[in-house]
């Protein structure tokens, strides 16, 4: 802090001071509690009565989302394929972040990482419109399995809950393995050799030593993951069609028609389950919230 | 097999390059060993060749007459301990030292009762439920071997356990290993750059160079009767004076110095004519009474400066132009002569303290005549 004073002067950690708290209290938090209450008021299709005695509080939208069982089918859809999408990420992600880490500063590592990466520097509609190509129809997958004389019929990927899934765990996988490798690279390796040398086999070496150390980067990887799926509209609305209906969907239709308290409800819904999500993540791994944060 | 662990003509390459080179040594059941050697000599290859984490490029090595090739780290009978430790962090001193037990399936109560004996092993009875990071240095050692030692290993290897410790702790710890080692009859394999450490613990020591053995002996042997210039210059303080040889004959020599002309046993026989260093204890050096002559070699020099040592002072004593000063260690007993800085003084050893060793550090076996080999 003096540091920073001597360098800026008091006007300038003031300007910056002043600058963090804009940004987090005026575009951050205060749209958030609009959004919330928003959502505790009913739509008033007539602006003029917006403020007036109509304008009460009430837990009507929300009545809306969770008594229309359409609804409440796409909510749990969507977060029972956001689990899915995040478990399946880890599973794929672990083995590879640990091989990653255990194959040390070769070459091909390095190769292996910038190949990982350069997708990421495309837009993610552009990634995920290359997925709808590969899972097309008479797309590339179908194609070669049909080329193989594994399948005769062209599978239906694209406009399937399947199809999304696929989409959002490439969409997302980065986040999984990035602070998953962060964690295991702080790992000892002799950890490991030492656990070996006293005569543990491969899967408790894991479950026993290089788990326990990664927890935090689980965690965070689980939770970061889980909520871009479960917020993701592109992998979706691009992959999914109108076959696959996603969550994110539903509140973009209410904003869409206008009603903008419904589609807070909605909104505050999907943020809450989030939110609870993330409190159960950490309790199961035994995680804080300082640990996620390193 | 009476010899518990061999190593036969071990090598281990690194790409193009040989990081171990030929070893060969039969080590027996319940010996203290040591390899000896300069950082980077291939002490923790040959440590992690015997542990199963790496293989050897050729060569063999046997337990008990069994080729332990082929067999994984998790399975054979050794146990290491490494350079850094490795504890487990997030485990309780007591889940460390049973962790072996566990992954092999003892039971808990089973499991228990070897930690307490383990605990009381190293002295640290009660401990079993602290943090690893609540503990001391000298305690986490401990905790390390009684780890190794709880699953009940043939053979403990150690990598410079000790390198982390400070000095007062580590000379403690060197008696702690060795009493330890005595009362489990476990064989320890130590490697460390320290030579201190390994002639005061071990029962033999192995001196290695650039991933060859130079020689293999007890603690005093490998001392007193070192059979390379290497390992003369390596272990211990010592002087070394470089020459020509000017007569050979029934395991002594002569040799022509800038200090003069000076008697040396010869037992690597190096032959009249060839270069040569005479090696000599400093502690087998005295300062010679005036007049004083006879079979002992004579050197007369100036005193460039005293080192005071607490147990020893040193005297560096060096003629005009010369760079290697000689040294003579004299024992503060009380009796300690007083010398001055510039004084002219005379110096004396006997020629069986002091060893003529070719100057290039050929592998002993290779450089040697059959019949000194034999
Ligand atoms: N995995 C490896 N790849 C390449 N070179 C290695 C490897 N391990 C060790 N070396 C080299 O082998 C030599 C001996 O290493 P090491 O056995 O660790 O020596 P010490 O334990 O005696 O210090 C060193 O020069 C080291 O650089
Ligand atoms: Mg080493």
């Amino acid at each position: 802090m003096t540091e920073a004073l001597q360098r800026f002067g008091y006007a300038g950690v003031g300007a910056i001071l002043f600058g963090v708290l804009f940004w987090g209290a005026l575009l951050i938090v205060a749209p958030m509690l609009l959004m919330v209450d928003l959502a505790f008021r009913p739509y008033l299709p007539n602006p003029k009565d917006v403020g007036g005695p109509l304008d009460v509080y009430t837990i009507q939208n929300f009545a809306k989302v969770f008594l229309d069982p359409l609804n409440v089918w796409v909510f749990w859809k969507t977060i029972y394929a956001s689990i899915l999408v995040t478990v399946v990420s880890l599973l794929i992600g672990y083995p590879l972040s640990y091989i990653l880490v255990r194959a040390g500063r070769s070459a091909w590592i390095g190769i292996l990482m910038i190949g990982l990466l350069i997708p990421f520097w495309v837009n993610e509609i552009l990634r995920t419109f290359a997925w709808q190509l590969l899972l097309a129809r008479y797309g590339f997958i179908n194609t070669v399995l049909m080329g193989l004389g594994l399948i005769d019929d062209p599978i239906q990927f694209t406009n399937t809950d399947f199809g999304v899934q696929v989409g959002l765990v490439y969409a997302y996988i980065l986040f999984m393995i990035f602070p998953l490798y962060s964690t295991m690279e702080s790992l000892d390796p002799n950890q490991v050799d030492a656990a070996r040398d006293l005569g543990a086999p491969f899967w408790r070496i894991h479950w026993d030593i290089v788990v326990p150390h990664s927890k935090p980067g689980i965690a965070s990887g689980c939770i970061v993951t889980f909520m871009l799926s479960a917020g993701s509209y592109v992998v979706p609305e691009l992959l999914g069609g109108t076959r696959s209906i996603w969550f994110t969907k539903l509140i973009y239709l209410q904003f869409d028609a206008i009603n903008w308290n419904l589609g807070s409800a909605y909104g505050f819904t999907l943020v809450s389950l989030c939110l609870v999500f993330i409190l159960l993540v950490m309790a199961m791994f035994r995680v804080s919230l300082k640990d996620i944060a390193r | 097999m009476a010899n518990d662990l061999e190593l036969i003509d071990v090598h281990k390459k690194f790409g193009d390059f040989v990081a171990v080179h030929g070893v060969s040594v039969a080590i027996p059941q319940g010996e203290f060993f040591s390899f000896l050697g300069p950082s980077g000599c291939g002490k923790t290859t040959i440590l992690r060749m015997i542990s199963g984490f790496i293989d050897p490029t050729s060569g063999a090595i046997k337990l008990a007459g069994r080729d332990l090739n082929g067999i994984g780290p998790n399975k054979r009978p050794t146990a290491l301990i490494f350079q850094n430790l490795a504890l487990f962090p997030l485990m309780s001193v007591a889940d460390n030292i049973g962790y072996g037990l566990m992954v092999r399936g003892v039971s808990s109560a089973e499991r228990r009762k070897v930690v307490e004996r383990m605990l009381e092993l190293i002295a640290l009875r009660g401990y079993g439920d602290k943090r690893i990071d609540e503990l001391s240095g000298g305690q986490k050692q401990r905790v390390a071997i009684a780890r190794a030692l709880a699953v009940e290993p043939k053979v403990l290897l150690l990598d410079e356990p000790l390198s982390a410790l400070d000095l007062k702790l580590r000379q403690h710890m060197r008696q702690e290993l060795r009493a330890i080692q005595r009362s489990t009859g476990v064989t320890f394999i130590y490697i460390t750059h320290d030579q201190g450490e390994a002639l005061a613990m071990s029962d033999r020591v192995a001196v290695m160079s650039q991933g060859r053995i130079e020689q293999v002996g007890p603690s005093a042997e490998v001392y007193n009767q070192p059979q390379t210039a290497f390992v003369a210059s390596f272990v211990g303080e010592n002087n070394a004076i470089a020459g020509k040889v000017a007569a050979s004959e029934y395991g002594y020599a002569v040799l022509d110095t800038p200090f003069g002309r000076l008697r040396a046993a010869n037992p690597r026989n190096v032959a009249a004519g060839e270069a040569a260093l005479l090696f000599v204890r400093p502690e087998r050096v005295r300062l010679a009474a005036p007049g004083a002559n006879g079979a002992d070699n004579v050197v007369e020099s100036q005193v460039l400066d005293g080192v005071f040592e607490g147990p020893v002072a040193n005297i560096l004593l060096a003629n005009e132009g010369q760079q290697r000063p000689i040294t003579v260690s004299l024992s503060n007993d009380g009796n300690t002569p007083r010398v001055a800085r510039g004084e002219r003084r005379r110096i004396t050893f006997s020629p069986d303290d002091a060893i003529l060793l070719p100057p290039a550090s050929r592998p002993v076996a290779e450089a040697m005549p059959a019949e000194a080999r034999a």
